[in-house]
């Protein structure tokens, strides 16, 4: 049996008449995990319920086996946790910052542990600068630094990426891969922007509405989603759609950016069908192929399908 | 990695206190109570008894108290709510009590030390003895006030997680009470600080009456003034205590 470190089942949190989340179930292996879904799917408020701070009104959430609400302070023990908004004290300098900050979690040889990590986020040019000075950038690294102190076995990562430039983006997501190599830490990484988790992650969970839409490991989401999708290029989309529909081994037919897609069941009998429908319709095929199965996808496929 | 028992509260309350020590929030305290204390002994400097403007606008020392207490707690609180920094606090191995008890606990103190030193220039200013016993009456009567303003600043916080509307709500709060209760009245601070001040006055310098009317005033009402703000600040920071450590969502 999978050893997990984050399970919940059928979470319920309401905030006056907004449902936040509906049931959500899920469960996050160690390793280095996305969590996706639109803005207001409900993640934040997953993480909340997790890091004890916000109480579901049904439903179960566990860390390590721990209870989130009822022992919150154990988890918080073998957690870091970077969050989205940038609410550092403005006037203390990154080491101050992280000094305090590694004192809360009992860490000894502090000063060690700290030039030690504000290299590993590239900080330590401006270690000594005060917080309110650093840019989008430095706030998201001066982060993930306070998020890793103590090397935790898990950090949470709310929207890491969000904000920040390209190359800082990059920079930022090789650095959480390369400490996730170096020390073993598991990260959950939330986010919007899903070509960043392509690059990082092993396993995937998808939350829309505040229930769970699909979860797994990446390889298996890939296989599971884009074998049995194709991608239709001809001139008159409507036409060959609305023939597509009728068809009994298709499952669903949708049309993006004037491609049509569908997914079958029966591949084979698929790709022997599209040539007869091409004669009937008297339609050129322009391109047809099936598709590789990215992040955005797998994405748009889940979530779309649920719409 | 190796890993000590951290000491957490006291971490806490020396952050909270570095946190407060950033230029403009002390320069707020200590330009708000040196400009009390200032007001204060320039409008009655001179008089014949030395210790009258410990009792002579004090009001504006308290007005003043008033608005620096209610804004910094409300920025402590409801402030720390709405930029996140509750959440990133309390998303580090801590105890809820100790994050609200180290708030309460480093800004009390801040504001005290500060207000209780600059009140100490009525010494330079008015020829006060170091032994006046007025003048340590006076200071237990700031003391309780900051306290009355504390816990209900918060209590506000509390309610509106909203920094700006804490401030405003708390301010408006105690210029209404002190504006319906007048100086006769427990429920105002100026009513509260004249029997305190009356009462030890009576005690200390019989004969010299400076409050006004120059009626005896009772010791019910000395312990009135007390216990009125004592009682009003324990059950407001209990209630808040209790909902901020069991109840609280921070989303």
């Amino acid at each position: 049996m999978e050893d997990f470190v984050v399970e919940t089942s059928n979470l319920v949190k309401t905030f006056g008449r907004v449902h936040a989340l509906n049931g959500l179930s899920m469960q996050i292996p160690k390793g280095i995990s996305g969590f996706v879904g639109k803005n207001g799917s409900g993640k934040t408020t997953t993480i909340g319920v997790l890091l004890g701070l916000i109480k579901a009104n049904t439903g179960q959430a566990t860390m390590f086996g721990l209870d989130c609400w009822k022992s919150s302070f154990e988890i918080r023990q073998k957690i870091g946790v970077m969050h989205e908004t940038n609410a550092y004290p403005g006037n203390f300098s990154g080491r101050r910052f992280l000094t305090h900050v590694a004192k809360l979690y009992g860490i000894t040889q502090i000063d060690q542990v700290i030039t030690e990590l504000l290299n590993d986020v590239d900080l330590i040019h401006a270690q000594d600068k005060p917080i309110k000075t650093y840019s989008a950038g430095m706030f998201k690294r001066l982060g993930l630094a306070q998020a890793l102190i103590g090397i935790p076995e898990l950090a949470i990562l709310d929207e890491p990426t969000a904000n920040i430039d390209p190359i800082g983006r990059i920079t930022l997501l090789e650095k959480i891969k390369e400490i996730h190599t170096k020390h073993g830490t598991s990260f959950l990484i939330s986010t919007h922007i899903l070509s960043d988790l392509e690059k990082i992650c092993n396993y995937l969970l998808i939350i829309d509405q505040g229930k769970t839409i699909d979860q797994g490991y990446i390889n298996n989401l890939t296989e599971k989603y884009s074998a049995n999708i194709y991608k239709i290029e001809v001139s008159n989309t409507q036409q060959f759609a609305a023939t597509l529909k009728k068809i009994a081994i298709i499952d669903k037919v949708w049309v993006e950016n004037g491609k049509i897609f569908c997914k079958v069941n029966d591949p084979e009998v698929f790709c022997a069908e599209i040539p007869k429908i091409v004669s009937e319709l008297r339609l050129p095929l322009k391109g047809f192929q099936q598709t590789l199965g990215s992040l955005e996808e797998i994405y748009a496929q889940t979530v779309g399908e649920k719409r | 990695m190796n890993k000590a028992p951290a000491k957490t509260f006291s971490r806490l309350v020396l952050w909270e206190i570095e946190n407060c020590l950033n230029l403009a929030t002390i320069s707020l305290i200590v330009a708000s109570a040196i400009i009390a204390v200032l007001i204060q002994s320039a409008t009655y400097q001179g008089l014949f008894n030395s210790y009258i403007p410990l009792y002579h606008g004090t009001n504006i020392i308290f007005l003043i108290l008033t608005l620096v207490v209610g804004t910094l707690f409300s920025h402590s609180f409801a402030g720390s709510f709405g930029n996140g920094e509750l959440k990133r606090l309390l998303s580090y191995p801590v105890k809820r009590w100790q994050v609200f008890l180290s708030k309460v606990i480093s800004l009390n103190l801040i504001i005290f030390s500060v207000y209780a030193s600059a009140y100490a220039l009525n010494f330079y200013l008015n020829p006060i003895s170091l032994v006046e016993p007025l003048f340590y009456m006076s200071l237990f009567a700031m003391f309780l006030q900051l306290l009355f303003v504390c816990s209900v600043s918060v209590g506000i916080s509390m309610l509106t997680k909203n920094e700006l509307i804490s401030i405003i709500a708390s301010f408006l709060l105690f210029l209404g009470l002190d504006n319906a209760f007048g100086i006769y009245s427990v429920f105002s601070s100026d009513g509260r600080f004249r029997y305190i001040f009356g009462y030890f006055e009576q005690i200390t310098h019989p004969g010299h009456s400076m409050v006004s009317p120059r009626v005896p005033i009772t010791f019910e009402q000395f312990t009135n003034s007390i216990l009125f703000p004592l009682l009003v600040a324990t059950v407001v920071l209990v209630t808040i205590f209790i909902y901020f450590t069991r109840k609280m969502e921070v989303d």
